[in-house]
């Protein structure tokens, strides 16, 4: 601590003989507090355990990110290889419908989110709206969830944030315990100045320690083979910085306006501890408490086809909305076929389970509730071929607006439950700076819960993309929709492909405005508060 | 002597402002706690949990019409019951698997020009990953319960009363005044970390017992005698650990002249062993136990199935040579060629299944064990073995799966041989008997759950955590004896 002293001592004499403007002051006491920061020990120490604790962080949360991006490729890979072996178009309905698989984000190490925890392959076919992301693509070993990972944003959210407090408790009551700042305040200076300068000397020393820890973490994903950083990526990490920047900064003004309004640096410490525990800790997991007793979460397994598939299966019939939806589908296609004279075959089970068909088809037919898959040919006589063709397309057409009905009812579930529940959580993070911190790093990272809402969103766009290519094909109603042998004879190549399409960095930005402005607004809130106890501070 | 000087601390601290503020955090975060555990999907998971015994119970008591559909259909699904303690200490026990699924697995189908033979494969373990999570999208970062309170927040606590004990009174110059009296420096680290102990554990102690009273209030959870027991263990245990970080402060504030440097190091000190080892660490070590990759474990499957194939089915023609097995006269032949391949196919599969899970298990347990360094995991395994939940009570519960596997298929057997009229093949329908069996004597799982397990279980975990306690203490002692008082 002595060069500390001596260092101290020299500025202040320096102050003391020269009243050559204010600037010079300034320049001095930053120029001080900086130095006095990064030659403490604890700056040395918090150096060590943020490298520490970003570099093993970053590695295993890259391990992880690889493991996950293989096994993608690897999904990816076998889903289209699966649709490009189809042998009939009404296989994409039922057996082989299109599988869309939602990529890993490179930057969930910066902020992990959601996206472990939602599925990541959802389905799709012309009579099957996704709703939910169902299944998760396997990890090697599942049991490795006992050991929680923590991603970047929660270390500069939880450890870096205690590291900031200690260097802003004895801001100013450490300097009036050493009787400093009486001395201080004795020079010509604005105290608003001393303040200023205290808060960009300490500032200062923080911002190397975070631009150290995160260049860290750069260099370690850039030198992994799935660490290819692209070009938005790079102005997402540099907005990350600048937000976890200020997130520190909030913290820093208030562990500032703590220092001044207690006299004793013990106080002011204890003082920063509880808010830390509060905001950080308890905060969070409050508000996830609060929200799901206020909007209690109805299971979803009343929505799902194979729970549907399942009762019918034990009852055959049983009041449920969706098995009305079906029994409507079955009439309103008993009503055609008699209608134009169609005879239907006997399967001997009720239409709402296996729905009716000309009885002129012979093969094999697969029965979901999103849709149907036959393979086989037609049976009956030549001249009715057409009219075995418009009950085929008449069906699917019907499929289709059906599909409709019950994507809305699932998607009025979802924003009723479980996304309302998750945006008021989002809500009540607001008021932590920690909540809005997370909260803006997410979406940064385009891994909150509305990047997932994007991603189902694309999914529907493919889907209405999936009925464009059938109806242009005119699958429906042609011989390629049953028959393997005139499927072979049609192209297969056009079956559109799915991109997810990346959020644009503009609209992230937009959407993390909120929470951004808070973290600014609670920035120059502490400022303003410190400013006004400091200038009523006794410096004795 | 002591007396005194523990007095003196206890009433030091008590009017500090950090006591104040200590003993609200606590009470909040304890009450936080058991609000958060009544406000849980926790009643809900005890409901599902009977009510998916009860129903499985049923469908195997309407198997027991006949042996070969209980020895084809098995027990069905074998699960796990959410710990009575989750409440104390969650340990990411929503994450794991809650059953094991234990039914039958999918029927198959062999023909030829004459003969024809379908069969069902016979039940076996399969483990399943699903897990209890329901909406995914609003988990909290931390499952805020005992073993979180006591072993983040209470350890720090613990630092927070102890980093100045020694510098500060050397700051104030009052070290020397004291030291000057006929009192041994033992006794005064004694009575000092007493002070210490006490005033920490008083918040502590009143925490639980008011998050113990909502959670018997809100009626949610019963515990029963031994359920008590071990809760009391348990807040041993917590002060058994805020021991230690109570003697790591004292050793080193006396060896460092400021308090706040103190404070500083045990800071760092605090942020290795209690945030950074027990998670981070934890999955970075694991990497360093390789295991093969789901892929790579599919292709083995498939090669074992094939190579059971190649030895036991030979062809269709070789397979029904003494006809099908499902003929109205069937020859013993036939059932038991059909019998072998079935059954060593099925335990080719059962082989393999295990062998990947304790692979998993094992890539797990092998961190675990590294993890023992830090005092943290001691208390959480200790908090887990305890409570009944966590990592180690799902081994328990694989393990329990297994023997419980092995006793069933013993009872099939055993049983089949009281019937004359039976083959005696085991595994083929038509190998074994048609006759009913009661379902009283159907054996059942019961995991080994129980106050007496717990605490075996938690022994090596505790005695190591006392161990650690000693050697902090006796730190403490050997730093304060050699150090200045000016």
């Amino acid at each position: 601590m002595t060069t500390v002293d001596r260092l101290l001592r020299c500025c202040c004499e320096q102050m003391l003989c020269g009243q050559k403007g204010d600037m010079r002051v300034l320049k001095t006491i930053i120029y001080r507090e900086f130095f006095a920061n990064i030659t403490t020990l604890r700056f040395v120490l918090s150096f060590l355990i943020c490298i520490g604790l970003v570099a093993t962080n970053t590695y295993v949360l890259m391990q992880n990110y690889t493991d996950r991006s293989q096994g993608h490729e690897r999904v990816v890979q076998s889903h289209l290889e699966e649709i490009r072996n189809i042998e009939t178009y009404s296989e994409l309905s039922a057996i082989h419908h299109p599988k869309l698989d939602k990529k890993p984000e490179l930057l969930s190490i910066l902020n992990k989110g959601v996206e472990g925890r939602l599925g990541s392959t959802v389905q799709v076919a012309h009579g099957l709206v996704p709703a939910f992301a169902t299944t998760q693509h396997k990890s090697d070993n599942p049991y490795l969830v006992v050991f929680p990972q923590i991603d970047l944003m929660r270390v500069f959210q939880i450890v870096i944030s205690l590291l900031t407090f200690l260097f802003a408790y004895n801001a100013v009551a450490g300097e009036r315990e050493n009787g400093t700042l009486a001395l201080m305040l004795s020079n010509p200076v604005s105290r608003g100045m001393v303040l200023g300068a205290k808060y960009l000397g300490g500032m200062l020393s923080l911002a190397v320690l975070l631009a150290v820890s995160l260049l860290i973490a750069l260099l370690i994903i850039a030198v992994s083979p799935y660490g290819s950083i692209s070009a938005s990526d790079w102005a997402r990490i540099g907005l990350f910085c600048l937000i976890s920047f200020i997130y520190v900064s909030v913290l820093f003004t208030l562990g500032l306006l703590f220092s001044s309004l207690t006299h004793r640096t013990a106080t002011a410490l204890m003082f920063v501890v509880f808010f830390w525990v509060v905001f950080v800790l308890i905060w969070p997991s409050a508000s996830v408490f609060v929200v799901s007793k206020l909007v209690p979460l109805k299971s979803d397994t009343d929505l799902t086809a194979e729970g549907v598939m399942a009762i019918l299966a034990q009852e055959r019939t049983a009041e449920h909305p969706l098995i009305d939806l079906r029994s409507q589908f079955a009439n309103e296609l008993a009503e055609f076929a008699q209608k134009r004279d169609i005879p239907l075959a006997d399967h001997g089970v009720p239409y709402v389970i296996v729905p009716p068909i000309p009885a002129w088809f012979d093969g094999g037919q697969w029965n979901r509730f999103e849709g149907d898959t036959y393979i086989g040919r037609f049976d009956g006589p030549p001249g009715q071929l057409f009219l075995f063709h418009e009950f085929f397309k008449f069906r699917e057409e019907l499929l289709i607006r059906y599909a409709d009905r019950l994507g809305e009812m699932r998607h009025a579930y979802l924003t009723q439950h479980p996304i309302r529940q998750a945006k008021l959580v989002r809500n009540l993070l607001h008021i932590s700076p920690a909540g809005a911190y997370a909260n803006a790093s997410a979406i940064l990272a385009g891994t909150d819960f509305e990047s997932h809402l994007r991603f189902l969103s694309q999914a529907k766009q493919y889907r209405q993309e999936l009925i464009q290519y059938l109806r242009d094909q005119d699958a429906f109603a042609s011989a390629a929709w049953y028959n393997p042998e005139a499927f072979k004879r049609v192209a297969t190549g056009g079956i559109p492909v799915f991109r997810e399409i990346p959020e644009s960095l503009l609209s992230s930005i937009r959407r993390a405005t909120v929470d951004i402005s808070i973290l600014v607004l609670l920035n120059l809130i502490f400022f303003l508060f410190t400013y006004l106890c400091f200038l009523k501070y006794d410096p004795r | 002597m002591l007396w005194h000087i523990t007095k003196r601390e206890i009433y030091d601290h008590l009017t500090s402002l950090r006591f104040v503020l200590t003993f609200g955090l606590t009470i909040l975060l304890m009450v936080q706690s058991a609000l958060l555990f009544v406000g849980s999907d926790y009643p809900e998971r005890v409901q599902e949990y009977s009510k998916t015994f009860a129903s499985t119970t049923d469908a195997v008591r309407r198997n027991t019409h006949s042996l070969s559909q209980l020895a084809e259909k098995g027990p069905i699904a074998l699960y796990k019951r959410p710990g009575s303690l989750a409440f104390c200490t969650n340990a990411q026990d929503d994450a794991l698997p809650a059953q094991i699924y234990a039914g039958l697995l999918g029927f198959e189908t062999r023909s030829t020009a004459s003969h024809s033979y379908s069969w069902a494969w016979p039940w076996r373990l399969a483990y399943v990953q699903d897990s209890y999570q329901k909406n995914s999208m609003l988990r909290p970062f931390f499952s805020l319960d005992w073993a979180f309170i006591v072993g983040v927040v209470m350890s720090f606590v613990g630092i927070l009363f102890s980093f100045d004990a020694i510098a500060g009174e050397r700051q104030h110059g009052t070290l020397a005044l004291v030291v000057s009296n006929s009192v041994s420096r033992g006794t005064l680290l004694l009575g000092k970390s007493l002070g210490a102990f006490i005033t920490i554990s008083l918040p502590m102690l009143i925490g639980m017992l008011l998050s113990l009273l909502i959670a018997v209030i809100s009626n949610v959870v019963s515990f029963s005698g031994s359920d008590w027991g071990r809760i009391a263990l348990m807040a041993g245990i917590s002060l058994v650990y805020v021991a230690i970080f109570i003697g790591l402060g004292l050793a080193v504030s006396s060896r460092v002249t400021h308090s706040a440097t103190s404070l500083l190091i045990l800071l760092m000190v605090w942020v290795v062993v209690v945030v950074l080892v027990p998670s981070t660490v934890g999955s970075a070590i694991s990497t360093l136990h390789k295991i093969p990759t789901q892929l790579e474990f599919q292709r083995q499957r498939e090669a074992r199935i094939e190579q059971v194939k190649q030895i036991e089915y030979v062809s269709d023609e070789k397979m029904f040579q003494y006809g099908s097995p499902s003929d109205s006269r069937p020859n013993r032949k036939a059932i038991k060629l059909w019998a072998n391949y079935i059954t060593r196919r099925s335990e080719t599969e059962t082989r393999h299944d295990d062998e990947h899970l304790d692979m998993q298990l094992a890539q797990v347990q092998f961190a675990r064990q590294i993890l023992r360094v830090s005092p943290t995991t001691l208390y959480n395994y200790a908090m887990e073995a305890l409570s009944g939940t966590g990592f180690e009570r799902h081994r328990q519960y694989v393990r329990a799966a297994r023997r419980y596997r092995g006793q069933f298929i013993e009872f099939i057997k055993e049983t089949d041989k009281t019937d004359p009229e039976s083959f005696h093949v085991y595994y083929l329908k038509e190998g074994l008997s048609d006759k009913p069996v009661s379902f009283e004597s159907v054996p059942r799982f019961i995991e080994p759950t129980g106050a007496g397990i717990a605490t075996r279980n938690a022994l090596t975990d505790l005695s190591l955590l006392v161990l650690f306690s000693m050697l902090a203490l006796m730190i403490s002692y050997a730093a304060f004896l050699r150090c200045s008082v000016q």
